[in-house]
């Protein structure tokens, strides 16, 4: 939903911008910045909606050649890669994101804190769902 | 080599063989390269950021991932297949034949292979693979035909190119014509070969009255690239904004003319943008990252002196270029490889009396080829997952094409006037 | 052999048996090897390296290799990277004061310029840069003059009246957006990727920069003419993070001084020179150059940007006014 209104934005902000310029001859800044912004926004949140339908492009040579015990392995320590590194990232990834209030996007004054915030949330959603799958996997394991 | 540099590069290789999607593998080996350095981690963050708030073209990306759902679900798509048919498909292999024609005609209102690959190949694949071809050839030949976009004016990179070498545009553009058609015609004596080998079905042959009949079908949407390239030539829209316009078009083509797009329609077509769109958006941007590590790690400048040692051929230098940009060309972002690489080797380019113009067009050719190349060429990745198939199906059946883009990179490198026999005639 | 390079913020003490301290100065900036204040960071990296025994090492890298445009000032604040030119458009974000050094017409000419930051005034404006956003600028190179760069629109531009109606492309920042007004034409932002065919197509009708990147960026084969109205004097400022630049004892600092002004004179001559060749080699290309009625501009921007309280309440009005008495 949200990548989706995103990209709406985006759209919209490029046809007013041509509208705008050629039709009545009055050119506009302020698409500029709504479509850069619904860019990244739409590229986050599509990423996270990615995830969460594990759709991600992934090289699947050789995990496809191994046992599937291996393949148990392969999940395992690839989402405790992500959990542990991400985890390691967080925090100043977080103290970057609101450092970066100090500078504003040029038409609308909105901190990039804010602009850069989705991507925090793209941190702690790949966390959850490796969480998640990690459970899943122990559980199928005891069954 | 430095330790770190050394754990970080086979931590990554790690990454890919357990399956990690290769996104989120580039950000982990990142985020572990930063830490292990002692240096700031949150410039994965700030660079992944900041380099894809501030590279404008790309944002024509999602808008033909979306031109091209709309046009597939509004079924446009097939209309266009159906009049592409009755044009080259009853060829052996047709389908073939009309999936690089239809990257040449794209190629006129893009600069962006990656664009090409995004906004096409998902009719593309879907229409071959409703003949039955094998998704791996339909996705290899597909990665393989986008890399003409970029030939054929208009294209970013030469544009680019231009800026640091002091070419004209306008040559670059022209000098392109000739190798982009000599690419599709390579690639389409591929395609009768393999068409033969493995028996590919030709369409049928249509009537004149039925020809007529499906060209006036696809009417609408045949006048799409038509539309574009008149809006960007008469200066109503830039280039990024033609993603827009084609957005559009193919929306209005969909409901109002074709009237086949309904609010579930739309639904799965706002899925499938933003999908591809953060998938593919997140390896550019975790490309950058890796960008950063080579330069960091001052990579070009130990590759420069060791060209130093080959100065003295002019054929031998092109060829020891060609080998370093193809080999670099599948593990870095062309972007990158454009603004890092190519200012190292202008100096070898003047010295050794190479015209810069000609130069141009082979070292963009030689990067385009690189994107298809196996292990990392970009638009393996993005055919791979339009097509929904394991990238290990795409290789296989890239190879071939690989080497018949390479004999045409070949050609436009020895054989000057390729590229500088229009820009000549015209000056 | 980098495993046992060192960067500068974390460089171990003399260790008693006579080995000196080293540093190492990575210096990033998205300008490309053929820009003259590319080529002049090589000058200043030899100096250096030269005259400290190598002991301060300095790693040069262009083209953004390392960061973009847009995240380079930054990783300067936050001590991620060491060196990198900044500019005033970017310190007057941070510092709305500073605006005045993005206005069009503050300086009358180059000899305006240089004097004004390459002396007194510098000194104070730079300190202030230093207290509020922890960054040294040590000096200002010449980058060029902007000029007026248009295709065939019916006229030729003499005056700011002959711009009305004139499509201009901006840069995309409202101080970017008023100068175009404040000139007389319809400013409208285009990013720069996207200027060459816009021109070429007709979607903008003008542009303006120095006549360097105009060649560099092969404009003149997409318009006609060239309006030499000089309405802002770019600049550079090769810039160093404060809390490095307070751990170099101060024999280095001393050479990092001269090696921004070795550099500057390389830099200020090149552009210089290339500005005055540059007219000969546009006017070959069929260009037509013409002189604008400078004052008529200069007169009507000022009063633009003095009578727009928005651009200008920021701004210091004695500083001001001791700039414009520099231009005597
Ligand atoms: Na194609
Ligand atoms: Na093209």
């Amino acid at each position: 939903m949200i990548p989706a209104i995103a990209f709406s934005l985006m759209f919209i902000a490029f046809v007013i911008q041509v509208y705008y310029r050629y039709i009545l001859d009055d050119p506009l800044a302020w698409t500029y910045e709504v479509t850069v912004v619904g860019f990244v926004w739409t590229l986050i949140f599509g990423a996270i909606y990615a995830r969460r339908k594990d759709e991600h492009v992934a090289f699947s040579y050789i995990y496809d050649l191994v046992p599937e015990k291996v393949q148990f392995a392969f999940r395992v320590i690839g989402n405790l890669l992500v959990i542990v590194l991400i985890a390691i990232a967080f925090k100043p990834t977080y103290e970057f994101i609101q450092f970066m209030e100090m500078s504003e996007t040029t038409t609308f004054n909105i901190p990039y804190n804010i602009v850069y915030f989705p991507f925090l949330i793209l941190m702690v959603m790949l966390v959850f769902y490796s969480v998640k799958d990690i459970i899943v996997d122990l559980k199928n394991i005891k069954n | 080599m430095d330790q770190v540099l050394l754990i970080t590069i086979i931590l990554f290789i790690i990454t890919f063989i357990i399956r990690i999607p290769v996104a989120i593998g580039m950000i982990l080996t990142s985020i572990f390269y930063f830490n292990a350095k002692g240096q700031d981690i949150s410039l994965v963050a700030d660079t992944i950021l900041s380099n894809l708030m501030s590279t404008y073209v790309i944002l024509v990306v999602p808008l033909f991932i979306f031109t091209a759902a709309v046009m597939n679900t509004g079924l446009v798509t097939d209309k266009i297949f159906s009049f592409a048919n009755a044009l080259v498909g009853r060829y052996k292999g047709g389908m073939g034949h009309v999936n690089v024609v239809a990257s040449c005609v794209f190629s006129g209102m893009s600069g962006s292979a990656v664009a090409d690959a995004s906004g096409l190949g998902k009719m593309e694949i879907e229409s071959m693979r409703r003949q039955g071809y094998d998704d791996g050839f339909s996705s290899a030949i597909t990665a393989a035909s986008s890399t003409i976009g970029p030939i054929f004016p208009p294209s970013i990179p030469m544009v680019i190119y231009a800026m640091l070498s002091g070419a004209s545009v306008g040559a670059l553009f022209i000098a392109g014509i000739i190798p982009g058609l000599l690419l599709a015609v390579a690639l389409m004596i591929y395609i009768v070969f393999v068409a033969r080998k493995r028996d590919y079905p030709s369409g049928p042959r249509y009537t004149f009255k039925k020809f007529v009949i499906f060209t006036f079908q696809a009417f609408p949407a045949l006048l799409t690239p038509v539309i574009l390239l008149i809006g960007i030539y008469s200066g109503i829209i830039t280039p990024t904004e033609a993603g827009a316009a084609a957005a559009l078009y193919a929306l209005l083509v969909s409901v109002i003319v074709y009237r086949t797009m309904g609010v579930n329609q739309l639904k799965d077509v706002f899925k499938d943008t933003v999908v591809t769109t953060g998938n593919l958006g997140l390896i550019v941007g975790a490309a950058y990252c890796f960008s950063y590590i080579v330069a960091y790690e001052q990579i070009p400048a130990v590759i420069s002196d060791f060209m130093l040692d080959f100065t003295d051929n002019k054929y031998v230098m092109l060829l020891i270029i060609n080998i370093f940009f193809l080999i670099m060309g599948m593990f870095v972002d062309t972007m990158v490889m454009t603004l890092v690489f190519i200012p190292m080797v202008l100096p070898f380019i003047d010295a050794l009396g190479i015209d810069p113009v000609h130069f141009g067009v082979l070292i963009v050719l030689n990067m385009m080829i690189g994107l298809s190349t196996p292990p990392f060429g970009m638009l393996l990745f993005i055919v791979s997952g339009i097509a929904k198939i394991p990238i290990n199906k795409v290789i296989k059946e890239v190879w071939p094409m690989i080497l018949v883009m390479l004999f045409v990179l070949g050609l436009v490198t020895y054989i000057p006037e390729i590229s500088l026999f229009l820009p000549n005639i015209l000056e | 052999d980098s495993s046992d390079d060192q960067s500068s913020d974390e460089n171990e003490g003399n260790n008693g048996d006579g080995t000196e301290e080293t540093f190492e100065l990575n210096f990033s900036t998205a300008s490309v090897p053929n820009d003259a204040h590319t080529e002049g960071l090589n000058v200043m990296k030899d100096y250096i390296e030269e005259n400290t025994d190598g002991n301060v090492t300095v790693n040069v890298h262009h083209s953004g290799s390392l960061y973009s445009q847009d995240n380079e000032a930054q990783a300067l604040m936050r001590g991620n990277l060491e060196m990198a030119y900044v500019s005033a458009p970017w310190v007057s974000e941070h510092i709305p004061s500073m605006s005045m050094f993005t206005s069009g017409y503050l300086f009358k000419d180059y000899d305006h310029m240089t004097n004004t930051f390459n002396g007194e005034i510098g000194e104070q404006v730079f300190e202030d840069v230093v207290d509020e956003l922890g960054v040294r600028p040590l000096g200002a190179f010449y980058l060029g003059s902007r000029q007026l760069n248009y295709r065939d629109i019916g006229k030729e531009i003499r005056t700011p009246e002959d711009l009305e109606g004139v499509t201009l492309r901006m840069p995309n920042t409202d101080s970017w957006l008023f100068l175009g007004e404040a000139l007389g034409a319809n400013p409208t932002p285009v990013d720069f990727s996207e200027l060459y065919m816009a021109l070429n197509t007709g979607t903008v009708q003008a542009q303006d920069n120095p006549l360097p990147t105009v060649k560099n960026a092969a404009f003149h084969e997409v318009t006609d003419y060239i309006t030499i109205t000089d309405h802002v004097i770019d600049t550079v400022w090769p810039t160093i993070n404060e809390e490095v630049w307070q751990s170099l004892p101060s024999e280095y600092q001393e050479v990092i001084l001269e090696s921004v002004e070795e550099a500057r004179k390389y830099v200020d001559e090149t552009n210089l020179d290339a500005e005055s060749e540059l007219v000969e080699f546009f006017e070959s290309e069929g260009l037509t150059v013409i002189e604008a009625d400078k004052d008529a501009f200069m007169e009507r921007v000022q009063a633009e940007y003095l009578n727009n309280e928005e651009m200008t309440s920021s701004w210091d009005m004695d500083l001001y006014e001791r700039i414009q008495e520099m231009a005597e």
